[in-house]
């Protein structure tokens, strides 16, 4: 055996840092961000935005103008109020849009590692398997933010600047809290589910019609169920509507869906957010050890 | 004066595959070739040094301490897998950038480390371009670069040189010397035997993930008495030379092939001394002298027989 003569020197890097997990969403974005298919995709989900502004526009400058004459035709269209239930309404109908954002995004995000061998010289990297999946996740959720939390938190900002007194500040100050918590609600299980299929699946499309597979189901399960057993409370297991639930409570909207509380519709959503979680975790952590 | 890389007892098995098995050694710095045929456990190996494998049985300290999930000693360890699938539609630069961003370098740094390690593996004309647009011998280099710019002090590279064009390949030997002449320790893992010889003479060869031998090439080829040695003489006259070597009971084998005659000996230094004897006393002409068990893959030959 050779002697050694020379020996290492003592570790003198500095530590990692905290945020390690910060890099692996940033580079998602960044990559998404080139891809131009995605940004069609963003402008699209934009477009019901657009009408919701030229909605807020209508309402605050024109149904409040005495001297104009659209005013007195518009002041009885319901639909037009900007409220709370407008606001929900809004994230309610971005939630299709997010969902299929979601997919797109987040379905190739995992099985793509794994399938190039990234995993690898990724954890051969300082970075641990929680960093790379809370990266993911982020990644997933950021982009879901941009189409429900960011054009809600807008049109209520713009509500207040349009608005002539303090009134509107008064009645709409807690909405900023309720819009990020159902945008969150609507896309933190949609990331964790479109990541736990990637996790399992080997290719993007796989994933993807996994994940359309489970939903249709979960609906058809949701619907035909409390027909069955005669019952409405089993419409709850229609993972939609309670996700609606959630965001009915958070919008202290009266319009009880079905007899059962948010409380158990938030329950159901949260198990099956760490059913999710627990399975992103164990496929990542397995493809650490067994690549 | 602690080995770089050390390993005691180590096991690893997948199911019911053993792909490491028992295995111990020591690797200090310097260049140091992982041979064995496919399946022998060198990945494994090299992964377990990375803390990618958790060891079934047995313990592995790189640096002084468990690679696994330890983020100071992976900060010290580079890698170039074997594998050659990346994000296609990344540049090779980018893929760089990125694995220093991963690595915890800062956004500057990590542009320049880019930048330089693409250098070094001469892929600055190229590096911006789409990876999909790539040769595989263009990706070999890319992977390469990611591992190198991290100016690491371990090194561990997974048959670095698939793919390489011949001016690559002795590139990339000449860098790989360069690094292991500047104090890191670098394993090389390969089952071409001529590869590991040209960058080290210091081997660890694997087969059914044990260890069959480690140190020097010719130490090893020297241990391996029972096995004859073999000396290749070309002269125009083999058969003058072979007349002085059948008589001697050292001499277990005689083969002719066109203008060469290859001797097997037990007794090597014997047979040196008589070609000398052979030269000057009776001015036999030779052409060549060469020495076919003196390379790696006869080491390797007689060891899995």
């Amino acid at each position: 055996m050779p002697i050694y003569r020379q020996t290492y020197r003592s570790f003198e890097g500095t530590a990692p840092g905290r945020f390690r997990w910060l890099t692996v969403a940033k580079q998602e974005l960044r990559l998404l961000n080139r891809n131009r298919i995605f940004l069609a995709l963003l402008l699209l989900g934009y477009i019901h935005f657009f009408f919701r502004v030229l909605q807020v526009l209508a309402a605050d400058m024109i149904m409040t103008d005495p001297h104009n004459p659209l005013t007195a035709h518009l002041r009885h269209v319901a639909l037009l109020a900007v409220n709370k239930e407008m606001i929900f309404d809004f994230l309610r109908l971005q939630a299709p849009m997010t969902f299929l954002m979601s997919i797109y995004v987040g379905a190739g995000m995992i099985c793509e590692d794994a399938r190039n061998n990234l995993l690898e010289v990724y954890f051969s990297k300082p970075l641990r398997w929680l960093d790379y999946v809370i990266g993911k996740i982020v990644a997933v959720l950021v982009v879901g933010m941009l189409f429900t939390a960011v054009q809600a938190l807008l049109l209520t900002v713009l509500h207040n600047f349009l608005a002539s007194d303090w009134t509107t500040l008064r009645t709409s100050y807690w909405w900023p809290l309720s819009i990020v918590g159902f945008s969150l609600v609507l896309t933190l299980p949609c990331a964790l589910g479109v990541l736990a299929s990637s996790a399992l699946s080997s290719t993007r499309r796989y994933a993807a019609i996994a994940v359309f597979i489970v939903l249709f189901t979960d609906l058809v399960v949701g619907r035909t169920l409390p027909l069955l057993m005669h019952e409405r409370s089993y419409a709850i297991i229609a993972f939609p509507l309670a996700l609606n639930r959630i965001g009915e409570a958070l919008f202290l909207k009266r319009r009880p869906l079905f007899g059962l509380s948010w409380e158990w519709s938030a329950l159901y959503i949260a198990v099956v957010c760490v059913v999710l979680l627990w399975i992103i975790c164990r496929k990542v952590r397995r493809a650490e050890i067994a690549l | 004066m602690k080995p770089v890389i050390e390993v005691k007892d180590l096991s690893k098995w997948f199911g019911e595959v053993v792909a490491v098995n028992n295995l111990s050694a020591t690797v200090g710095p310097g260049v140091t070739g992982l041979l064995g045929p496919n399946g022998a456990g060198k990945t494994t190996l090299l992964k377990l040094t990375l803390g990618l494998y958790a060891p079934s049985r047995g313990r592995i300290a790189v640096l002084g301490g468990p690679p696994r999930n330890n983020l100071p000693v992976l900060r010290r360890i580079g890698y170039c897998p074997e594998a050659d699938k990346f994000y296609d539609n990344m540049s090779g630069y980018e893929f760089v950038y990125w694995m220093n961003r991963f690595w915890g370098m800062a956004r500057a740094a990590a542009k320049q480390a880019a930048q330089e390690a693409c250098a070094v593996m001469k892929m600055t004309d190229r590096m911006h371009d789409p990876i999909d647009t790539y040769s595989r011998g263009m990706r070999q280099r890319i992977k390469v670069a990611q591992a190198l710019a991290l100016d690491p002090d371990v090194l561990l590279l997974d048959e670095p040189m698939a793919g390489l064009d011949p001016e690559g390949r002795e590139e990339l030997f000449a860098l790989i010397r360069r690094l292991g002449d500047a104090g890191k320790t670098v394993v090389v893992s390969t089952h071409v035997l001529y590869e590991a010889e040209r960058v080290t003479n210091t081997v660890l060869l694997l087969h059914k993930g044990c260890i069959l031998a480690e140190g020097d090439v010719r130490q090893i080829r020297d241990l391996i008495d029972e096995h004859p040695h073999a000396i290749t003489v070309g002269c125009a006259r083999p058969h003058a030379v072979a007349d002085h070597f059948i008589p001697e009971p050292s001499t277990l084998g005689i083969e002719f092939s066109d203008a060469t005659v290859t001797i097997r000996t037990s007794d090597p230094n014997g047979a040196y001394q008589r070609l000398n004897d052979l030269v000057l006393d009776q001015g036999l002409g030779i052409t060549g002298l060469t020495c076919p068990d003196d390379n790696l893959q006869s080491v390797f030959d007689y060891l899995v027989q």
